[in-house]
């Protein structure tokens, strides 16, 4: 290396690596252009015309994933009435394929639809009126709801910290009216997306590399990759969940009244169907949960709550794992079907109500 | 100042400030207790 190149490569390296009031100036000014972009590029408007993969931290990211899904459904302006399908993770699994129910749906009522999966993991019934409120009247066609008994006894603290740390980035006003019916004091706004869900892009701030390596592509089907839960894990997932359904006889009310303004919300925009589902259980959770007399009470209870709910609403209450003929093996836990020919019957089973209450919508609202 | 070492201080501001827009968003995260959540059955 010849002298004028040694010096200039140690001119460069003095700048690069000595510490110096500039080079100081210079990094507090690249932060700021940083913060000054997310401030002004990260939008609504972005996150519902950019590939979710591209916000999401990995292929697991449910809630990244679903918060774009949801911005781009409420944008997208497509003539194909929608199903979509509101819910948490023992939905997702449950569901063989959007394309797969859409297919199905196709065959049935002989129109084309597009099939929503608006889920995400322990999706709550307060989430999913945020979606609710943010797809309707943009989206014409069904909307199914999913109801747990587990899900309908949450109680109202869980709805603080959601309030606190929302982990879907969606401004909604029915999510904001929840809460100041709970009493809960709504955090400061802004008026600015990324400024208002900094908690949102903060918790995946390396999704940011995804600019170099491409979206991620999301997984719907997570649970094929979830280990056989050990013996001792199973009890600890019945206990969890018979602690739970203990809490509906105080909470189910409260979270039923919920639904209801929910059911309201859609039925107020218009173009929308709506469908109660109750989320599938595994049969031997079942069978442990109404073997516990404390908790086989608060799910008869549920049960008579839920029919009465869609009477009073005038909405079809869908119940279908046992004609599903879903069975122990075909599930990885309480509630996740691992199983593919177990979701694709399931899958069957739901595409045939939904094309009958597309025919007649009088039908199964006798519950 | 010549140009190899401006160009020198120009990559420290860029690499440096990326490093703390980053920290801080981090630590802002979590502060706020911002994270991913994941779902566990036990």
């Amino acid at each position: 290396m010849n002298r004028p190149s040694r010096r200039w490569l140690s001119e460069l390296a003095a700048g690069a690596f000595h510490p110096s009031l500039p080079a100081l100036v210079g990094t507090v000014l690249v932060a700021a252009v940083l913060l000054l972009s997310c401030v002004t590029l990260l939008t609504q408007d972005l996150l519902a015309g950019a590939d979710c993969g591209y916000f999401m931290a990995d292929w697991k990211d449910d809630y990244a994933y679903l918060t774009c899904t949801v911005l781009q459904a409420a944008r997208t302006d497509s003539p194909k009435p929608a199903i979509a399908l509101i819910g948490a993770s023992a939905l997702r699994e449950s569901i063989a394929g959007a394309d797969y129910l859409a297919g199905l749906m196709t065959e049935g009522p002989g129109r084309e639809f597009r099939v929503l999966p608006l889920t995400a993991a322990g999706l709550t019934h307060w989430e999913a009126a945020a979606i609710a409120d943010r797809i309707a009247g943009r989206v014409q066609g069904m909307v199914v709801l999913e109801v747990s008994p587990g899900k309908m006894a949450l109680p109202q603290g869980f709805f603080e910290d959601l309030v606190r740390q929302p982990r879907l980035a969606l401004d909604s006003a029915a999510f904001d009216e929840e809460a100041r019916l709970a009493g809960i004091a709504l955090p400061r706004r802004t008026g600015n997306f990324f400024l208002d869900h900094h908690g949102f892009f903060s918790a995946r701030p390396w999704a940011v590399l995804n600019l170099v390596k491409g979206p991620v592509v999301p997984g719907l089907h997570q649970a094929r990759t979830w280990r056989v839960l050990s013996e001792d894990e199973w009890a600890n997932a019945e206990a969890s969940l018979r602690r739970r359904i203990g809490g509906y006889t105080e909470n189910g009310p409260r979270n039923f009244e919920v639904m209801g303004r929910t059911i309201a919300r859609l039925r107020d925009a218009g173009g929308f169907q709506v469908v109660l589902l109750e989320s599938v259980r595994n049969p031997r959770a079942d069978r442990i949960m109404r073997d516990s007399p404390e908790c086989s009470k608060a799910l008869t209870m549920y049960e008579n709550d839920v029919r009465t709910h869609a009477e009073t609403w005038g909405v079809p209450y869908l119940d279908i794992t046992a004609e599903a003929e879903l069975a122990p093996g075909e599930f990885i836990d309480t509630s996740h079907i691992w199983d593919t020919d177990a979701a694709k019957r399931y899958t069957r089973v739901l595409a045939a109500h939904l094309a009958a209450f597309m025919k007649n919508p009088q039908t199964g609202r006798e519950g | 100042m010549g140009f190899p070492r401006l160009l020198g201080i120009t990559l420290q501001a860029l690499v440096l400030g990326t490093l703390l827009f980053l920290a801080v968003a981090r630590l802002v995260g979590l502060e706020s207790g911002a994270r991913i959540f994941r779902y566990q059955a036990f």
